[in-house]
């Protein structure tokens, strides 16, 4: 299915990125060797491990084939654009953090998925930090009545066929659930300062923390 | 004032003070009560000024989150921008009642500010910087204008604030000066009103203290205040009231004193009576004893010489036949025996007279009946003196009467009375004889005065002489038997003591005595007309 493997995909660049934090805010190491390459090599490998399939085999004429290959560009790019961020020595926190990467990774693949997909990391709108992943009326919807709803099964994702300006499209919108790294700067207590200077949610372990909204149209 | 009682005046006083506090209390109520108001508006107006920089700052917040939303495009700052502007809101809402119509003018251009922003932070989200810079450009425009109208607002009630302020401060200092000038004026009128209330309590009270003193002192003369329609008028009618008590007490001490004085004269009186009478029966009783031997020593005396008388005629022949020699010595012998009978016969008859005066005592007396005093103390004036008279033809004395002629008779005993008379006109021709030879002053001349007078229910019989007059010492034992002051055998000493009984016991009168001694002697008889059984004395 796209939608999940752009999903997966983007989730395990994340994860990479996720993984190597204390690297990159290490103020003692100037080049840090992860390049937009690296971080994909590690996250194809990641994906491969979780889906069973080698994404760089895919057909590249296949829908599936040109968006996953849009998803990894954007994955180098995004990495590769801030590689002056990254390696910037004698700074600690710079702010290069999974979510800033979400996005980041979400707007490149965006623009070259040109107008056949689009891909966008939004959350629930009091835990949404930056206006730009702010859901839509039918993402806020889909978040409140359904992946929040009490008896929503986890990890299960909502998905539909709705008319987007428009268009129809198939939508589809798959939660991600605070992790122990995501707590550093989501968790408690409630409005201390993370490191990037924002007050905490007061999330918990397994709460819904986010959703990748994806967007295919027909 | 004087005309009120104490308690009105007090009243009065205290009402007046009382007035006084609570029309200061009322004027001050007042003027706290405008004062608070002018504090309020004053408050008000700051609290104005507190929310309109309240809002700028919330503005400046506003603006400050907004901008940092376009670049951080951080929903943090968005949130911060809306509470900004809640705040704004909330301020701007307090401040309109103040005034709407400004409030509105900066409520129009922060509204078209935030729309601005609010789009001007879109186009940057979308990522269109050049329209949301000129979006952000316009907006500023009207940032501006909020800003300036806010700055004017915090002016306009700075000064409003300032003025509203001053006017507090004026009435207040106003309503202090008139507090003032009130409170002086209720202290000097309070302080006149309390002189003139106690000066009409303490001059009454101080003149009422020195009456009370006086009377303490037992000056009853001491003037007391008039009394006033007052309390210390009240006091002033007790105190006369009690005055007048005072007068009547020393009045009735006066007249208890006198009468105690009576008393105990009379109980001297008495007692010297009691005393007179036993004498007086002693006296009798003695002379009666003597009366009998007595009676035997004259009669023998006198037989004895009879006796001697016949022995010489008997005996005659033969004394005449003795020698001349033993006949001298006989009739020498019998001449000597004569003269001693002679002498025994002369003091036995002395001694009978004493006798018989000492028997007077208890004889009782004659009959009583009128008698004309006046004529009685003349005839006794020319028997005493011309006794004396016949025994010293040199004694010589002015005699003087003043006798009453409106004088009833008076029932008496005239032998006694007259006797009593002879006691007292011979006594006073002795006393004024011997000033007269002892003096050897040949000016003196000796006077002897009686006068009488009618006292209506008695008769009084003054016998005066300017004599040697009687001792203070002797003036007791005057009336007692046997008390005389003569040379022995010139006054037997019953003379006054039988006087005494006379007047006393047998006509129920008083005889006095009164003397100095040198220059007279006057003693003074009253007899009662209807005789009374009194025990009345010497009172002199």
């Amino acid at each position: 299915m796209i939608s999940q493997d752009l999903a997966e995909m983007l989730r395990d660049a994340r994860t990479v990125i996720s993984n190597n934090q204390d690297l990159i805010n290490n103020p003692e190491i100037g080049d840090k060797h992860l390049t937009g390459q690296v971080v994909l090599e590690r996250a194809v490998k990641s994906y491969e491990k979780t889906t069973g399939s080698d994404p760089e085999k895919a057909d590249p004429n296949s829908r599936q084939g040109r968006l996953l290959r849009a998803m990894m560009a954007a994955i180098v790019a995004a990495t590769d654009d801030n590689q002056a961020t990254i390696n910037e020595k004698g700074t600690a926190f710079k702010g290069f953090i999974p979510a800033v990467f979400g996005r980041l990774v979400s707007e490149e693949f965006n623009q070259r998925a040109n107008g056949e997909a689009v891909v966008k990391v939004t959350a629930p709108p009091e835990l949404v930090r930056n206006r730009k992943a702010r859901p839509d009326a039918w993402e806020a919807n889909v978040i409140k009545t359904k992946l929040l709803a009490p008896g929503w099964p986890k990890g299960q994702s909502y998905s539909a066929v709705v008319d987007v300006e428009g268009r129809p499209a198939f939508r589809i919108m798959v939660p991600e659930y605070y992790a122990a790294s995501c707590l550093v700067c989501h968790g408690s207590p409630k409005g201390e300062m993370d490191l990037t200077g924002y007050p905490k949610e007061g999330g918990k372990l397994g709460d819904l923390g986010a959703a990748i909204s994806i967007t295919l149209f027909h | 004032m004087v005309g009120l009682t104490i308690r009105t005046r007090l009243i009065l006083l205290t009402s007046a003070g009382l007035l006084v506090l609570v029309a200061t209390n009322a004027y001050l109520t007042r003027a706290l009560s405008e004062n608070s108001a002018g504090m309020v508006e004053a408050a008000a107006l700051l609290a104005g000024i507190e929310q309109a920089d309240s809002a700028r700052l919330a503005f400046g917040e506003m603006r400050y989150w907004m901008t940092d939303l376009a670049v951080s495009q951080l929903t943090l700052s968005e949130r911060n921008a809306q509470a900004a502007r809640a705040r704004m809101d909330e301020q701007l809402d307090k401040l309109a009642p103040w005034n709407p119509q400004r409030i509105a003018v900066v409520r129009s251009e922060l509204a078209q500010y935030d729309a601005l922003a609010d789009k001007a932070v879109d186009e940057y989200t979308n990522d269109r910087r050049v329209i949301g810079n000129s979006l952000l450009a316009q907006a500023r425009q009207h940032s501006l204008a909020v800003d300036q109208l806010l700055a004017a607002i915090v002016t306009d009630l700075t000064g409003e604030a300032t003025a509203a302020r001053l006017r507090v401060v004026a009435e207040a200092a106003a309503a202090k000066r008139l507090s003032h000038i009130v409170v002086a004026a209720a202290v000097l009128v309070g302080a006149l009103l309390t002189l003139l209330v106690l000066r009409s309590i303490v001059v009454p009270l101080r003149r009422l203290v020195a009456a009370m003193d006086g009377l303490n002192a037992g000056n009853v003369a001491v003037p007391i205040p008039a009394a006033g329609a007052d309390e210390i008028g009240a006091v002033a009618r007790t105190l006369a009231r009690f005055r007048d008590t005072l007068v009547e007490q020393n009045r009735r001490e006066r007249e208890l004193r006198a009468a105690h004085e009576e008393l105990k004269a009379t109980q001297a009186s008495l007692i010297h009576a009691e005393k007179m009478a036993s004498l007086g029966q002693l006296t009798a009783g003695i002379a009666h004893e003597i009366k009998n031997p007595l009676n035997f020593v004259n009669n023998f005396a006198g037989l004895s010489v009879e006796l001697l008388d016949e022995l010489q005629q008997t005996a005659g022949p033969a004394l005449d036949a003795l020698p001349a020699d033993q006949r001298a010595a006989v009739d020498e012998v019998i001449e000597m025996l004569t003269g001693n009978l002679d002498k025994i016969a002369e003091h036995g008859r002395r001694a009978d007279g004493i006798v018989k005066s000492m028997l007077a005592h208890s004889r009782g007396g004659g009959e009583r009946q009128l008698a004309d005093i006046n004529a009685l103390a003349e005839e006794a004036i020319n028997l005493a003196y011309h006794g004396v008279r016949a025994q010293d033809p040199n004694f010589n004395i002015t005699l003087e009467r003043d006798l009453d002629r409106n004088i009833a008779p008076i029932a008496l005993v005239p032998q006694d009375v007259t006797r009593v008379f002879l006691n007292l006109l011979g006594n006073g021709f002795y006393a004024a004889n011997k000033r007269q030879r002892d003096a050897c002053d040949a000016a003196f001349r000796a006077v002897l005065k009686v006068t009488t007078r009618n006292l209506g229910n008695a008769v009084e019989i003054r016998v005066r002489d300017n004599g040697i007059g009687v001792r203070p010492e002797h003036r007791d034992k005057l009336f007692q038997p046997f008390f005389t002051t003569k040379p022995t055998g010139e006054g037997t000493g019953l003379g006054l003591s039988i006087s005494y009984d006379i007047v006393t016991q047998q006509h129920g009168g008083t005889i006095a005595v009164d003397s100095a001694v040198g220059e007279f002697t006057e003693f003074t008889i009253r007899l009662p007309r209807s005789r009374q059984v009194t025990m009345a004395g010497m009172t002199g």
